[in-house]
């Protein structure tokens, strides 16, 4: 008993217990029924009664609550998992951890330069082209121009496309550069991988900025006046007019490390000139550039499909034992939502069907081990299947791939042709036994579903309890009762067309004649103007105008006219329809009920 | 009712897999008049035994009857999905591994149908209606059975633990008490009388079995904060409505609240032959009174 909670008086205890015990227990599948919440409440009261007095049955329902609830969970998989304090204190340590670590590598990076990282990398490159600029203060710095300009190009692709394309460009080729054997070159790829380090932890372009500015300092242990120093060395060694100034400090960056003696210290601060490729050999360049390019286009898509990789490794939970899941991707990667995904089992029925979420993930719960077969579909994609084995005890993630849909599939789509007639006043269209089963409806107004009818607002059909037909023009606003004798010579004369057929169907039409003036509908169908009503004893009625005028049709097929209760019509099209009795026989027509044929 | 299973049939026939288990249409349509049945009356109307009927686990009734008729099949789809989870319920029940693999072996016996009526096998799967869901449905099977198999056996006891219980010593029954003290026990048959099933649902397991307010929660599909107001609200609502009632009865509201706090052992009042109803054993507090009891009569 809770503490601050309010006793009750121990007399009510005791009448609660002195209750007159209930003698009649419910069975187990009204308590299952109960403790699942499935019952409608009229039972359920019953139930909670004989729970309030029956020790006994409250203890069964208490013993067969389900360990745990797993189709909630499978409803919610990650909310209650990760946002609960447990977990949340961990992601509060962690997120210290990160912004720790995160403020001491810019401190870090801030105090002694990103070119640490790049001279641990290739330590002695830096040094080599300091030693370059030192050891060649001459105005004619033969190869590195031409292989200066040749980065430039291949900068210029880097710079026309996005960064993570940029990056892996030139990481992907630093082995062809190594190749070449200069000494100089090595440089744009330790810049360029300080670049990305710099981007990725949120430093930028500004990050990329310092590096080149403190790259060779750095690995070279030179204060930045001595920097100076040799830098003006270099210029005045060889004035080359900086004019083509890039607004890219890669493009600069090159020219520092190509022909540092061509750069000013200013320049080389901020938007470095690319003065020492404005000199550059053309032909050499075009040569260079022409080799070089072909093999840095090579990779290029390559990072579309690294993308949504780092996009996945996103933390995700893994489904908890007893649950399957997993993601629905596009080709590029990304999550599919609201995607259908079944889960059926191999060796037995019982399909299991669930939708993506925003992020794509689906789960499914309470499946036991064994071989599934599961399917993904979304639109505008093809269906992919997957069989795979899954077992309860481990599950993991199965991601789906699908395939965009090919343009054939997408015309289907506008298949149907318009509804509108212009012959008649009335709007109508076919409501298929698929779509009247899925919508729901209140008891058996089933003509509501004229509203599915695109325009179709003008005349609505209901049968109402007593199973009389009504109809309304105004929306369903008002309903007017429908007599389908109303016009009692139109039938007389259909059954005396009828009885002349046959003599078989003669004493059929004069046993329908017997049936009484309003018989009891059970079923309707609209289709376009046309309606059909049908009820007991196997009236069935027939208006081609929206209801103005009503024939009776007596259906005969083999010498047998219909007589059981109409139970359900459904009309495809004005000529094309199915009636089903209530002895389960299905008569159909394919000429507007002239003729039928009995399955 | 004959109509709408008729209606219904191909749909239900398809929905529950019924060809995979081995169960004609025909004999699909029997199973479902016999549970459509049980379930309604002549008053009943067409929707609410067509609602009745699209809400039954068709799937599950369709692989509970097969089994129960023996097809092979069946058997193996129902072992494969159930077993295990039979006998961690069991465990659950019986919170001991020997008495869970007793509770569900006995289980698996009326499943498979050991004991014969006029020669004929009868499983206890054929009485399932896939009202609730088949697992549900073995657990409170499960349940059913260990509770019978408890009381059953709850009378059983040696007299050298009656001794240690100390029952041969017990007070002797009080004394009839006086007549005033009847009121306090009808003003609160008429307030209880008053209050919906579910409140005195909740009142008894709780009060009474000593369920917890997540177990109660479970049962009533509610949250557990739901369970503890409404106990909060009804002990302090019951206290001052038993107050008026006793008003009624012609109490000044002093001897009332005195009525109230009175120990009810005390009170003329046929408990103990009521007590006849199994509940979880008495909370410590009630223990505590039972101890005073003997000073009180002293």
């Amino acid at each position: 008993m809770l503490a601050g909670m309010e006793n009750v008086p121990k007399i009510v205890r005791e009448r609660l217990r002195a209750a007159t015990p209930a003698v009649n227990h419910p069975d187990a599948d009204l308590l299952t029924a109960f403790a699942e919440h499935s019952l409608p409440e009229v039972e359920r009261d019953v139930v909670l009664e004989h729970l309030a007095r029956c020790g006994d049955c409250r203890g069964i329902v208490a013993l067969a609550l389900p360990a745990m609830e797993p189709a909630e969970r499978a409803m919610k998989p990650s909310p209650t998992g990760w946002l609960t304090w447990p977990a949340l204190r961990w992601a509060f340590v962690a997120a210290g951890v990160v912004i720790i670590a995160s403020v001491g590598i810019l401190r870090y990076q801030q105090r002694f330069g990103a070119g640490t990282m790049s001279a641990s990398n290739k330590a002695p490159v830096p040094q080599a082209v300091t030693t370059d600029a030192k050891d060649r203060p001459s105005a004619t710095p033969a190869p590195p121009p031409s292989l200066s300009a040749e980065q430039r190009e291949r900068e210029k692709v880097q710079l026309s496309t996005p960064p993570a394309v940029a990056d892996s460009l030139v990481m992907d080729n630093a082995p062809v550069r190594d190749k070449k054997s200069q000494p100089g070159v090595e440089m744009p790829t330790a810049n360029a991988f300080q670049s990305r380090v710099g981007g990725t932890a949120g430093g930028g372009v500004g990050q990329f900025h310092g590096s080149l500015l403190h790259g060779p300092m750095s690995a070279n242990q030179m204060s930045p006046n001595q920097w100076k120093q040799n830098t003006a060395q270099n210029q005045a060694a060889a004035p080359v007019p900086s004019t083509a100034a890039s607004k890219q400090e890669v493009a600069g960056a090159l020219t520092v490390r190509g022909q540092a003696p061509a750069a000013s210290p200013t320049a080389a601060n901020q938007d470095m000139a690319a003065s020492g490729a404005a000199t550059a050999d053309l032909a050499t360049l075009a040569q260079n550039t022409n080799t070089t390019l072909l093999q840095y286009e090579a990779p290029a898509p390559q990072p579309s499909s690294d993308k949504p990789t780092v996009e996945r490794a996103k933390p995700l939970p893994l489904p908890a034992p007893g649950q399957i899941g997993g993601y629905v991707v596009d080709p590029t990667g990304a999550g599919v939502s609201s995607a259908r995904v079944t889960v059926t089992p191999s060796t037995m029925g019982g399909a299991t069907t669930t939708i993506t979420n925003s992020q794509g993930i689906w789960l499914v719960a309470g499946l036991p081990t064994g071989n599934y077969k599961v399917a993904a579909e979304a639109p505008g994609f093809t269906t992919t299947v997957r069989d795979f084995h899954y077992d309860a005890n481990q599950p993991k993630m199965y991601s789906l791939s699908l395939s965009p849909g090919s343009v054939s599939e997408t015309v289907e789509v506008s298949a149907e042709a318009a509804q509108v007639q212009t012959e008649s006043t009335s709007v109508g269209g076919p409501v298929t036994k698929g779509v009247s089963a899925q919508i729901p409806m209140n008891g058996r107004n089933t003509i509501q579903m004229a509203t599915l009818v695109p325009g179709g607002l003008e005349t609505f059909w209901k049968l109402d309890s007593g199973g009389r037909l009504q109809r309304s023009s105004d929306q369903g606003r008002t309903w007017q009762p429908v007599d389908v004798n109303a016009n009692p010579a139109l039938y007389a004369a259909s059954l005396a067309v009828a009885a002349e057929t046959s003599s078989a169907k003669a004493k059929d039409a004069e046993k329908a004649r017997k049936i009484p003036a309003s018989p009891i509908f059970h079923a309707l169908a609209v289709a376009g103007s046309d309606v059909w009503v049908g009820g007991s004893g196997g009236a069935l009625y027939h208006s081609v105008d929206a209801g103005t005028l009503w024939t009776r049709i007596v259906p005969v097929a083999s010498g047998r006219a219909l007589s059981a209760d109409v139970v359900s019509l459904d009309f495809a099209d004005p000529q094309h329809g199915k009636l089903s009795t209530s002895t389960a026989e299905v008569w159909t027509t394919a000429d507007a009920g002239q003729t039928w044929q009995k399955q | 009712m004959q109509s709408v299973v008729n209606e219904l049939l191909v749909d239900l026939h398809a929905k529950g897999g019924c060809e995979k288990v081995g169960l004609t249409r025909e004999s699909f349509a029997v199973i479902l008049c016999e549970v459509g049945s049980k379930h309604t009356t002549a008053t009943t109307s067409e929707t609410e035994i067509r609602t009745f009927f699209l809400s039954l686990r068709v799937d599950e009734l369709a692989l509970a009857r097969a089994c129960a008729a023996g097809v092979n099949s069946a058997w193996e789809v129902f072992l494969t999905r159930f077993r295990e989870k039979l006998y961690l319920s069991a465990l659950r029940i019986a919170r001991e591994d020997s008495a869970a693999r007793e509770l569900a072996d006995t289980l698996y016996a009326d499943l498979y149908g050991t004991t014969t009526r006029d020669g004929k096998r009868v499983s206890k799967l054929a009485s399932y209606t896939g009202r609730g869901s088949l697992e549900g449905w073995l657990r409170t099977v499960l349940a059913q059975e260990y509770v019978n198999r408890y009381r059953r056996t709850k009378r059983l006891v040696s007299l050298d633990e009656e001794s240690e219980e100390g029952i041969q010593f017990r007070a002797p029954e009080p004394d009839p008490v006086p007549a005033a003290d009847q009121r306090l026990g009808q003003a609160t048959d008429e307030v209880l009388a008053f209050l919906s099933g579910e409140d005195r649902m909740v009142l008894s397991a709780y009060y009474l079995d000593g369920r917890t307010l997540a177990e109660i929660a479970r049962m009533l599909g509610v949250h557990e904060s739901t369970i503890s107001r409404k106990l909060d609200k009804l002990a302090k609502s019951l206290r001052k409505q038993i107050v008026a009632a006793l008003a009624r009865r012609g109490m000044s509201r002093r001897q009332a609240e005195e009525a109230l706090e009175v120990d009810v052992r005390d009170l003329q009042l046929d408990i103990r032959r009521s007590l006849a109803q199994d509940s979880s054993p008495p909370a410590f507090s009630e223990k505590r009174v039972e101890a005073r009891v003997p000073e009180g009569e002293g």
